[in-house]
């Protein structure tokens, strides 16, 4: 998910480009007819190469979970074809980070030994959650009013999941960083874009980077 | 890959008038990686003018736990079902003031 640029003035839109390239689908942006990996959010060729798209905090998780965090959200309306999405082989994704130019991937399979995982890039310190019923990673910085957390005690309620930081002991809601209760209510740890990929794939596009085992 | 699963699945379906005849350059490797042509452009069409149902009443067209991406942005929150996603691999949409561009 990507901030759409500005070109003379206007947003870009983006089509399929029907190519594919390090086994990932090519977008092309109409304005220009640069060519654009989805994956990376660089334009690869034609008149904007080298530039990046902004990537934006979306949350790859289940509709039921999404929806019980976000009581007010739309979805997309279904037109036309549609079809049940392929349940594919979760235990090879990777929640892939990109800081500063350094690419950190972490795989599902090791986050379902350590579902809070403290993490650092770029000499920042991360937090990702891994709800392993809904097969969701979520990252953010784990710093909130100034300090730097550590989290515990991950539990769930139905469809709300919730940790605890060592530092004040406040409850926050694991989906969403919201700080729901305790003396940090309120606060909100900022959410990290990431991408959801497979493993065999982060690593074609991101060949230098490193990928997180657990401890 | 799933892309690729993707595609082949919708091989089947694209009606062959799917395409608006984009020309689009096409280079034979991007950074030494070969690049390959499977579809024409616009073979898979991206939605331009997304419309949306409110969540809470949105049963009749999802399951709990069918996969979504979903993103909020300045108090404004929306979810893309990624089965419906995969027919159309991108979604030019705008949320509040940033336009932004689905993909997955």
């Amino acid at each position: 998910m990507y901030a759409r640029p500005l070109y003379q003035g206007k947003p870009l839109t983006f089509g399929v480009s029907g190519m594919l390239w390090k086994s990932s689908l090519i977008m092309f942006d109409r304005e220009t007819r640069s060519l654009w990996s989805h994956i990376t959010g660089k334009a690869v060729a034609g008149p904007l190469t080298g530039m990046k798209l902004t990537m934006l905090p979306a949350v790859h998780t289940k509709w039921g979970l999404w929806l019980a965090n976000h009581p007010n959200t739309v979805v997309l309306e279904k037109r036309g074809v549609s079809r049940t999405t392929p349940h594919l082989f979760e235990s090879e994704y990777v929640l892939g980070l990109v800081l500063a130019g350094e690419a950190l991937g972490l795989p599902f399979d090791q986050l379902k030994r350590t579902p809070l995982a403290h993490v650092a890039a770029a000499g920042r310190p991360l937090l990702v959650v891994y709800i392993q019923p809904a097969a969701t990673a979520v990252a953010y910085r784990r710093e909130a009013s100034g300090r730097t957390l550590t989290f515990h005690r991950l539990t769930r309620q139905g469809d709300l999941w919730y940790m605890e930081d060592r530092e004040t002991g406040s409850r926050w809601n694991a989906l969403t960083g919201e700080a729901v209760a305790g003396p940090l209510a309120g606060s909100l740890l900022p959410p990290l874009p990431a991408t959801q990929a497979y493993l065999s794939n982060w690593r074609q596009l991101y060949p230098g980077g490193k990928i997180w085992a657990a401890q | 890959m799933a892309f690729l699963i993707a595609l082949a699945m919708l091989l089947a379906t694209v009606p062959a008038s799917a395409g608006q005849w984009t020309v689009l350059p096409i280079p034979e490797t991007i950074e030494g990686a070969d690049v390959y042509v499977a579809l024409p452009p616009d073979a898979i069409r991206a939605i331009d003018h997304p419309t949306f149902v409110k969540g809470a009443v949105a049963a009749r067209q999802m399951a709990r736990d069918e996969d979504v991406l979903g993103l909020r942005l300045g108090g404004v929150a929306r979810a893309y079902s990624l089965g419906h996603l995969s027919s159309h691999e991108i979604v030019n949409d705008r949320l509040g003031e940033t336009p932004v561009a689905v993909t997955w």
